[in-house]
């Protein structure tokens, strides 16, 4: 194991009953990474964090910490969640209601050895960091959701771990907040340079949060990486779902294309080159196919007064339903042969609905997947 | 499987240690407790086929069974069991739902004070208030009874406690109202308001919107808490053998106690009523369970405003009309015994010298009344320190641990909930009888004991599971993640916020075991004679001025117990730990 890796997953699995909650998973914590478990509810991932700490054991597998076995049935190997000295954040935060914030916050200590005078001067550092200052003498169930949340993380991080797993901290904060405490903890954990392993089912938190990503269906990893690389070059439908928004074109194959690309044409016809990255089975002449790609890499303007310059790849559609967002237009535009999409149109000019947009699809963003199942049908 | 890497070493790792002890400590509560619950039940089976145990030519047979069968007066006693269930569950539903309402979801004044006088009503113990109903209302010597007579120049009683209709409004005045009170209001509570304003704004009246809307929607625990009632209805057992005997009302759990304490003393046919009965109650009691848990929760939502209905001009009315009740439920009767103790002859005004403090004077002399006291309070505190121990044991291993018996375990704390006090006492009695290796214990206080938390195992298991389940797991892992020990977890997380529970169910049980009557009429006889069983010899002898005195003693234990617990559970703020 290299000396940058904290913490480490071989293959671990976990069942319950029958069912594989977890199954096969293997990845790397790196010493001041913040890796993110990211997959819809019942994905597996809360389990997996819950075994990086002992609080669920793993069924098979091994799993490391600083180097040392801490779980490994294979081994016989089981290290107490008490013995690990680890920090964890919870969903609900526990913060124990029958203590001030100050006991709380001192509980870990309590365990290790420090002295009184030690003890306090840790806990107020501690909560002067976390922006808690003044808070020490409140119970537990005299603060605010943020200051619950903040008590949660202060309490993780007073021991000095090695590696902080938080189980979906944010979810139980309003939208406001959460972005307040998503920058908040960022800048916490660069300072800190502390491993953070994260739980989430929010993509937008885990895009901007994780250093890496991976995502989780089924129990299993489907993919790892960074997020720019996981957004951009997805390795799977669910991956290519589930991070951002995607616009999904059933097609078929026309023939092969400049670039190493395919010629692809819709329902009506209409042809266009896709030069992106290719996760079709097959691309002959004739197979069914989808063409993803993201709605922000699309270029619309007006049909009207345009000839289009005499580029190739454009399309010809209509605005549908118009909702005003704000800082921009929300359009569900239909193409041709009736495939409905939900873009953005930029407010630089009042659109219409019912209007005509010509919309350029640059054929290197354009990916080409196998169908769907549930698409597969349609056309 | 990777193999391991060299120099990789097993963190402080210790070998997954069998957790066979722990499992075998968890097995054996759990036949230390089904033990403790079928025994008696089996004994009972057992005894009902028993024929002639008491002398030489003994057998077995259906002797019992058909002598059972062929008493007329058994037909009767089913049909009043039934009959008074039924009536005054139906007039304490009506008032409780009201009641509750108002307390719960209105401006009402004082409502927080009122809803504490429905928990003391709660614990006022049967017989004193019995007693207090028939030195008022009772024939020949009902204060209300005598000045009637002498303001309208009447030669016959007004009011006739011994009766039917007295039966039923006794019950009604003690448990049976207060408890759907106690029971409805925090369900109430929970209700979100905005099904209120939404048919307010229909155009409902606030009545209107009780009937139509907070009914319909609270009928899953109005439903739940009805059937609770009237199964406690069919177990009743003190006031029907006081007020039912001088009018030859027979129910059900008195023609077992008759039984039991006819000369010569017929347990076998007492076992067959009592089998009789349980056959009866346990699939009410499955009803119960099943339709609970079908439909218990269905309006309480996370976020719910707590506005209050206004009651308008209604308000002080109402007010008056429920301190007027609760004031006929609590300060009444204590005041009647209070006065009963200091008459010479009870309801006789014009001796000479009425007044006397002979027989408080007697009752401290007396060995009969100080022994009792004794023993109730040795009852009440082994009871509470056992019962806070054992009760505490099982919940926590049927909510915490996966031992597999856990369910069973739960489902055998419930039986004795099902099972009527009286029935269990015969039960308890027949094993202590028929075991060897209890017949040392036969005749002792530990008797007493025993049969006192077996009968309050179901609802103190419950509450303290309850407050255990509150808890959230993520509480006690925190703690562990903190790096304490899970035994430092207990100690330092787990029992300081189930500590206020654990002493309710503590100061309850302690209530149970001065007043209970049911649960120890057959097993508290000669030295070990509580308080609450000494009273109901007084009543049923006619001793009604020594009775008062005991009522009084055991009222005022009882209720000052359940004053505490709720003190100690509002402090705490019960039920809402750790949310």
């Amino acid at each position: 194991m290299s000396q940058d890796t904290i913490l480490r997953f071989e293959n671990v699995a976990r069942r319950f009953g029958g069912v594989h909650a977890v199954d096969d998973v293997s990845f790397e914590l790196k010493r001041g990474e913040v890796l993110t478990l990211l997959g819809p509810s019942g994905c597996g991932k809360t389990t997996t964090l819950r075994m990086a700490i002992g609080l669920e054991r793993a069924s098979a597998g091994r799993i490391s910490y600083e180097g040392k076995v801490v779980d490994c049935p294979g081994e016989r190997a089981f290290v107490e969640p008490e013995k690990r000295g680890m920090g964890m954040v919870f969903q609900s935060y526990a913060i124990w209601p029958h203590m001030s914030v100050f006991e709380n916050v001192a509980y870990p200590l309590r365990y290790r050895r420090v002295g009184r005078e030690e003890v306090a001067r840790k806990v107020r550092a501690t909560l002067e960091m976390a922006g808690l200052h003044g808070l020490e003498e409140r119970r537990g169930t005299q603060l605010s959701g943020g200051q619950q949340q903040r008590v949660a993380v202060a309490r993780a991080l007073v021991a000095d771990p090695g590696v902080l797993l938080m189980d979906e901290p944010f979810s139980n904060l309003d939208a406001k907040l959460r972005e307040q405490m998503r920058v908040d903890l960022k800048r916490l954990q660069r300072r800190l340079n502390i491993s953070i392993l994260f739980v989430t089912h929010d993509q937008t938190e885990a895009l901007a949060l994780s250093d890496r990503i991976a995502v989780m269906k089924n129990g299993r990893i489907e993919q790892l990486g960074s997020p720019q690389e996981m957004y951009a070059e997805p390795g799977t439908p669910a991956v290519r779902d589930f991070l951002g928004k995607c616009i999904r074109l059933p097609c078929r194959v026309v023939e092969p294309g400049a670039n190493g690309g395919v010629r692809v044409s819709l329902i009506d016809g209409q042809s266009f080159a896709v030069e992106g990255i290719n996760r079709a089975s097959g691309s002959r002449p004739g197979d069914k196919c989808l063409v993803a790609v993201r709605p922000e890499s699309l270029q619309i303007e007006p049909a009207e007064g345009s000839n289009g310059d005499g580029r190739s790849n454009q399309l010809i559609a209509t605005i549908k339903t118009l909702l005003f967002m704000g800082e921009s237009h929300e359009a569900d535009i239909e193409f041709p042969g009736g495939h409905m999409a939900l873009v953005s149109l930029a407010p630089t000019r009042a659109w219409r609905e019912g209007e005509a947009v010509r919309i350029s699809l640059p054929p290197g963003k354009l990916q080409l997947w196998d169908r769907d199942p549930d698409t597969d049908g349609a056309r | 499987m990777v193999p391991a890497e060299p120099g990789q070493a097993v963190m402080r790792a210790r070998r997954i240690a069998p957790i066979a002890w722990q499992s075998l400590a968890y097995t054996l509560v759990l036949a230390l407790v089904a033990f403790l619950v079928l025994y008696p039940a089996f004994r009972l089976l057992v005894g009902s086929f028993e024929v002639n145990a008491f002398s030489v030519d003994h057998g077995t047979g259906l002797d019992n069974w058909e002598a059972v069968f062929s008493r007329p007066r058994l037909m009767t006693a089913i049909e009043n069991t039934i009959t008074l269930s039924f009536t005054r569950q139906l007039i304490a539903l009506v008032f409780g739902v009201i009641i509750a309402w108002l307390i719960a979801r209105t401006n009402l004044p004082y409502s927080g004070w009122l809803e504490i006088g429905f928990w003391v009503a709660l614990f006022m113990p049967a017989l004193p208030v019995t007693l207090a109903w028939v030195l008022l209302a009772g024939e020949g010597i009902g204060i209300l009874n005598n000045a009637a007579k002498l303001l309208f120049s009447i030669d016959y009683d007004v009011f006739k406690i011994y009766s039917w209709w007295g039966i039923v409004w006794v019950h009604v005045m003690t448990a049976s109202l207060a408890i759907k009170v106690f029971l409805l209001v925090p369900a109430f509570r929970n209700m979100d308001a905005a099904f209120e304003d939404a048919a307010r704004t229909c155009g409902a009246s606030v009545w209107k919107t009780l009937l139509h809307v907070v009914v319909p929607i609270m009928l899953p625990t109005i439903i739940v808490v009805t059937v609770l009632g009237l199964i406690r209805s069919l177990q009743a057992f003190e006031v029907e053998l006081i007020l039912g005997a001088p009018a030859k009302i027979d129910v059900y759990s008195t023609a077992i106690y008759r039984a039991v304490n006819g000369q010569p003393p017929q347990h076998g046919i007492a076992s067959v009523l009592s089998i009789i009965f349980l056959g009866a109650v346990v699939p009410l009691v499955a009803l119960q369970q099943w339709y609970g848990q079908r439909h218990a929760v269905a309006s309480v939502s996370g976020k719910f405003s707590h506005r209050v209905q206004d009651l308008g001009r209604l308000r002080w009315p109402l007010f008056s009309v429920i301190v007027l009740l609760l004031s006929m439920m609590t300060v009444l009767p204590f005041a009647l015994l209070v006065m009963g103790s200091f008459m010479k002859l009870f309801g006789i005004f014009d001796l000479p010298e009425p007044w006397t403090t002979s027989h408080w004077v007697e009752a401290f002399t007396r060995g009969d009344v100080q022994r009792a006291f004794w023993n109730s309070m040795k009852l009440g505190i082994a009871a509470s320190l056992t019962g806070m121990l054992s009760f505490s044991l099982i919940a926590y291993i049927t909510v915490k641990t996966r031992f597999r018996g856990r369910k069973i375990l739960d489902f055998l704390t419930w039986l004795p909930a099902v099972i009527p006090g009286l029935v269990l006492s015969l039960g308890i009695l027949q094993m202590f009888a028929s075991l060897p290796i209890f017949r040392p214990l036969y005749g002792t206080l530990m008797v007493l004991v025993l049969a006192v938390v077996i009968g309050t195992m179901a609802l103190g298991t419950q509450i303290i599971k309850a407050a255990l389940m509150n808890l959230g797991m993520e509480l006690e892992e925190a703690s562990w993640a903190s790096g304490a020990s899970r035994f430092y977890t207990f100690r330092r997380v787990v029992l300081p916020l189930i500590a206020p529970a654990v002493a309710v169910i503590g100061l309850e049980v302690f209530a149970t075991g001065i007043s209970v009557v049911g649960l120890v009429a057959l097993l508290g006889t000669g030295a070990t004679q509580p308080l609450s069983m000494l009273q109901l010899i007084y009543l049923d002898g006619g001793f009604f001025e020594p009775g008062a005195i005991v009522g009084l003693l055991i009222t005022v234990i009882t209720v000052s117990a359940a004053l505490l617990a709720r003190y100690i559970g509002l402090r705490a703020g019960l039920g809402r730990a750790g949310t």
